[in-house]
């Protein structure tokens, strides 16, 4: 915006049309204030920082808009220092920016271009060494993250165009395509292209390059507002999945959740659009391709023309001398392989670990041979002379369906935990009865005959006469506005939580249990730092959703006992994207003598999935965390500590309570902590539907209480099942307390909140001290002076991050110092 | 041997309206343009490139199959000049 228009001129002829102008501009601004309102109404992508980013946005668009045309380069790149110290702090941007700064200098350092590559190349490779930790690392994993995002593609892309650059642009404009505001919240955004990125800055005016970004916003939040439904209640449990159409529902909606890609690309282009970079579209109505060739055109764009860029020319222009056919197929192919080895490449920089799966490799590797064929094929053909005829219309809609049938079989084998997975799905629907499959194919042929229908009427209705019908910006907007207006009124009248429109609003995404069980995919991975374990894998309650909790773990066995599973001793492998070792005694720990060395106070561990740290890496484990601790701040060579970790998830204190009685009592040790989240009373009514469905017998004593207060878990309301669960808790804890005066270990009872899930301490505390624990620690308020979003490991799973468990540490070493008398000694 | 920059654009033209375009031959304006707006994709802008070598008589580089070159008839047009004239 002109420097001066928002300068009143009073009593001017100027002023009417100051005044005139001064609107759109507010009107922008008035759609950033509308967005800031949706997105902390619905908390939309809050776990990413979007809620905390937006104010930050709007100032910074104030501020850029409002400053000469000169200043403004400047004052992009100040914004995104200014955002990244508010997210990183003073030292974290300081790092990142001068990592970043040593990159860049190596793009220009005056010596020929091969050697600045290279050069560049092995500052990869330190990088590489640094983030798998063979190199200390200056930069912790989410600044890593950041600093991955804003270079990891860009800097290919600058050293494939420098050469080549006619006219080079200031310097802010080199350091402000690398350093990009979106980067710090989106990390799924690490391609623009560079030419673009520089040619189209203002190239039009600047009110209408505004008025773009804010349209692109409102669309972006449209589209992750309708993700958040389907993701929440469109996708059925693979477990409910039992007829072909119910299969074929379950892959359909798999796919639609890439609208939640659509959303944060389309929101971090149209964020730069507001700072005057008017960036194409990075989606193409892709759910309308009506081939593989096509999709490729449609979807991520930014992608695309980068493989095209990068691989696809050099590759065709170097064997072209060959036939044209084949010199294409060989450029296609390559392009597919690298499509793949950069999806690695991103997954890797941003997750920092190992991302080769099966389901890639085949998804990567079918896609790119249809994508080729298909391509051949197109390749052969001229272009078709418009063609309004219903004949058209339904080969066209046969093409789209077929293509989005294929897609949705494609990338549910993608996001699957595991090609088996994927292939039970297969088999359901194939062993399903002819008449499922005659009701599919009929519901599939009305489905063409309607979208035939529908098309046919907008050719020769729209098309035909050359006449908008959404690409119309202003009918777009209207709808998209409308859309929101709706949203944000439902919203503000804060419907009941455990409504349907309650539970959308306020994104629970999981409930307590299914926090072990996750859907997710490539993108939501890379997103939110976490790996696959489906809670489509598996929902509800059971032996069979037990196993599934570790639906891509395969050292876990069915055991015959309350516990109803546990982990394979001497046993490694990677859950939740992060490495998971068993010891020979079937811990989740390092390994331990069964009896202790003299002079070690050793000290036991029961407790559910934050206590064996599900979401963290071995070593990040609090327990382990707190062992060393231990050692290094009172231990000597006369006194050791030694922490063994027997947690194990989903168990309550019944487990635990076994767990002593058949384990723990064999090592000795002088301490055992039953650490405990304390959530609602109906998990231990579950629990024992669990044991009793799976035809295990419970404690003989809790079958004599259950028999005396005829309890069913089978017929019990709600209200009973808390109320009768409390009564089954209570037992639990007189048990797990009798145990440990037999075996005189002394019990320590700590409860370890959520890290954002409300708990009932207060119900359990008199129970707890009722049943005899002396001892009791509550780190009831561990978390309340954090940000508890940043505390989790991702959107869905709130489980602790390393973060939270080197908190923990800390505050149970303050606590059982305490409460061991460790200080006098 | 050059030829003008007319004969480019109407031998350009010719083959936009034969191969991509399929709306009127009037509404195809020399500063339509042909790329960002989807009518001729990264893809398929190869035919296009093996058109003008062929027609032209010049080699593209890799790093010429660019927005910047092909995106409207007028920047063909001027993208060809200066390669007869290098």
């Amino acid at each position: 915006m002109n420097s001066n228009v928002l300068t009143p001129k009073v009593k001017s002829p100027a002023a009417t049309a100051t005044k005139i102008t001064v609107w759109p501009y507010l009107s922008v601004l008035l759609q950033l204030g509308f967005a800031a309102v949706l997105i902390h109404l619905f908390q939309i992508e809050g776990d990413l920082g979007l809620p905390a980013f937006w104010p930050l946005l709007i100032a910074a668009f104030c501020v850029h808009a409002l400053a000469p045309k000169a200043y403004r380069p400047m004052i992009f790149f100040g914004s995104f220092v200014a955002t990244l110290i508010f997210f990183l702090g003073e030292v974290g941007a300081a790092k990142v920016l001068l990592m970043g700064g040593v990159l860049l200098g190596l793009c220009h350092l005056p010596v020929p271009m091969a050697l600045r590559r290279g050069l560049v190349f092995l500052a990869g490779v330190a990088l590489v060494l640094m983030s798998t930790g063979y190199w200390p690392s200056p930069l912790d994993s989410w600044q890593m993250r950041i600093f991955a995002s804003l270079f990891m593609f860009r800097v290919i892309l600058y050293l494939y165009e420098l050469p080549h650059e006619k006219k080079g642009p200031s310097i802010w404009q080199r350091l402000n395509y690398f350093f990009l505001l979106p980067n710090i919240i989106f990390p799924l955004f690490p391609i623009v292209d560079y030419q673009g990125f520089q040619k189209k800055y203002f190239n039009q005016k600047d009110i209408i390059i505004y008025q773009r970004g804010a349209d692109l916003i409102l669309w972006s939040l449209c589209c992750l507002l309708i993700y958040r439904w389907i993701y929440l209640f469109g996708i059925p449990s693979v477990l409910t999945v039992d007829t072909v159409g119910e299969v074929l529902h379950y892959m359909i909606a798999t796919y639609l959740t890439v609208i939640r890609l659509v959303g944060l690309l389309g929101l971090s282009v149209g964020i730069l659009r507001l700072f005057g970079y008017n960036l194409p579209d990075i989606f193409n109505y892709m759910f309308f391709a009506s081939s593989f060739a096509d999709l490729f055109r449609r979807i991520n764009i930014y992608w695309k023309d980068f493989l095209m860029k990068i691989c696809y020319y050099p590759t065709y222009f170097r064997i072209r001398k060959w036939t044209p056919t084949y010199a294409l197929t060989i450029a296609m192919a390559v392009t597919f392989f690298f499509t793949w080895i950069f999806h690695l490449y991103q997954w890797f920089w941003i997750l920092g670990s190992n991302p080769l799966r099966d389901t890639s490799i085949i998804y990567w590797g079918l896609f790119g041979v249809i994508a080729t064929l298909n391509t051949l094929f197109e390749g052969n053909k001229r272009k078709a002379k418009p063609n309004y005829s219903f004949q058209f219309a339904a080969w066209h809609s046969f093409k789209v369906l077929s293509t989005f049938l294929m897609m949705s079989l494609l990338y549910s084998l993608w996001v699957s935990p595991g090609v088996g997975n994927w292939m039970a799905l297969i088999i359901t629907a194939t062993q399903d009865n002819f008449s499922h499959w005659l009701q599919l194919a009929a519901l599939l042929l009305l489905v063409w005959g309607g979208a035939a229908a529908l098309y046919f009427i907008y050719l020769n209705n729209w098309e035909r006469q050359k006449k908008a019908l959404l690409h119309s910006n202003a009918i777009l907007r209207s709808l998209g506005i409308g859309f929101l207006v709706v949203m944000a009124a439902l919203a503000y009248n804060q419907p009941p939580e455990d409504s349907q429109l309650g539970i959308f609003i306020q994104n629970e995404k999981l409930n307590e249990k299914d926090n072990d069980q996750q859907f997710t995919g490539y993108y939501n991975e890379v997103l939110e730092h976490k790996d696959v374990a489906s809670r489509l894998w598996g929902m509800g309650f059971g032996k069979k959703q037990k196993k599934d909790f570790f639906a891509d773990l395969d050292n876990v066995d069915d055991v015959d006992n309350v516990m109803l599973y546990a982990m394979r001793p001497n046993s490694s492998s990677t859950f939740k994207g992060q490495p998971l070792t068993v010891n020979r005694w079937g811990m989740r720990d390092q390994d331990y003598e069964k009896v202790a060395p003299p002079n070690t106070i050793r000290i036991a561990m029961v407790g559910s999935s934050p206590v064996m740290g599900v979401g963290v890496a071995d070593d990040e484990v609090f327990e382990k965390i707190l062992e060393d601790r231990l050692n290094k701040n009172y231990g000597s060579d006369s006194l050791r500590f030694e922490l063994l970790n027997f947690a194990q998830p989903s168990t309550g204190i019944h487990q635990h309570a076994f767990m002593l009685e058949d384990k723990i009592r064999h090592f000795r040790p002088d301490y055992i902590l039953d650490i405990e989240h304390c959530r609602n009373f109906i998990g231990y009514i579950r629990k024992l539907k669990n044991a009793k469905d799976a035809g295990v017998t419970y404690y003989p004593a809790l079958a004599a209480l259950l028999e005396a207060e005829n309890i069913d878990p089978d017929q019990l309301s709600e209200a009973e099942k808390e109320e009768k669960g409390k009564l089954i808790a209570a037992w639990g804890y007189k048990h797990f307390r009798q145990l440990c005066q037999k075996y005189e270990i002394q019990p320590i009872w700590i409860f370890l909140p959520g890290v954002s899930k409300s708990n009932i301490l207060e119900e359990y505390l008199p129970m707890v001290k009722s049943a005899g624990f002396e001892k009791v620690i509550s780190l009831e308020d561990i978390f309340s002076n954090y940000n508890q979003k940043l505390l989790q490991v991702s959107t869905e799973d709130k489980h602790p991050n390393p973060q939270a468990h080197r908190l923990i540490a800390q505050r149970l070493e303050m606590e059982l110092v305490r409460h061991l008398g460790l200080e006098e000694q | 041997m050059s030829i003008t920059k007319a004969a480019i654009g109407e031998k350009v033209r010719t083959y936009v309206l034969q191969e991509y375009y399929d709306g009127e031959s009037s509404e195809l304006t020399d500063d339509l343009p042909l790329v960002s707006s989807g009518l001729i994709d990264s893809i398929s802008i190869l035919q296009m490139v093996e058109f003008l070598e062929q027609s032209f008589n010049f080699e593209f580089l890799p790093h010429e199959v660019d927005e910047e070159n092909l995106n409207s008839i007028q920047q063909i047009v001027e993208f060809v000049s200066t390669k007869q004239a290098a």
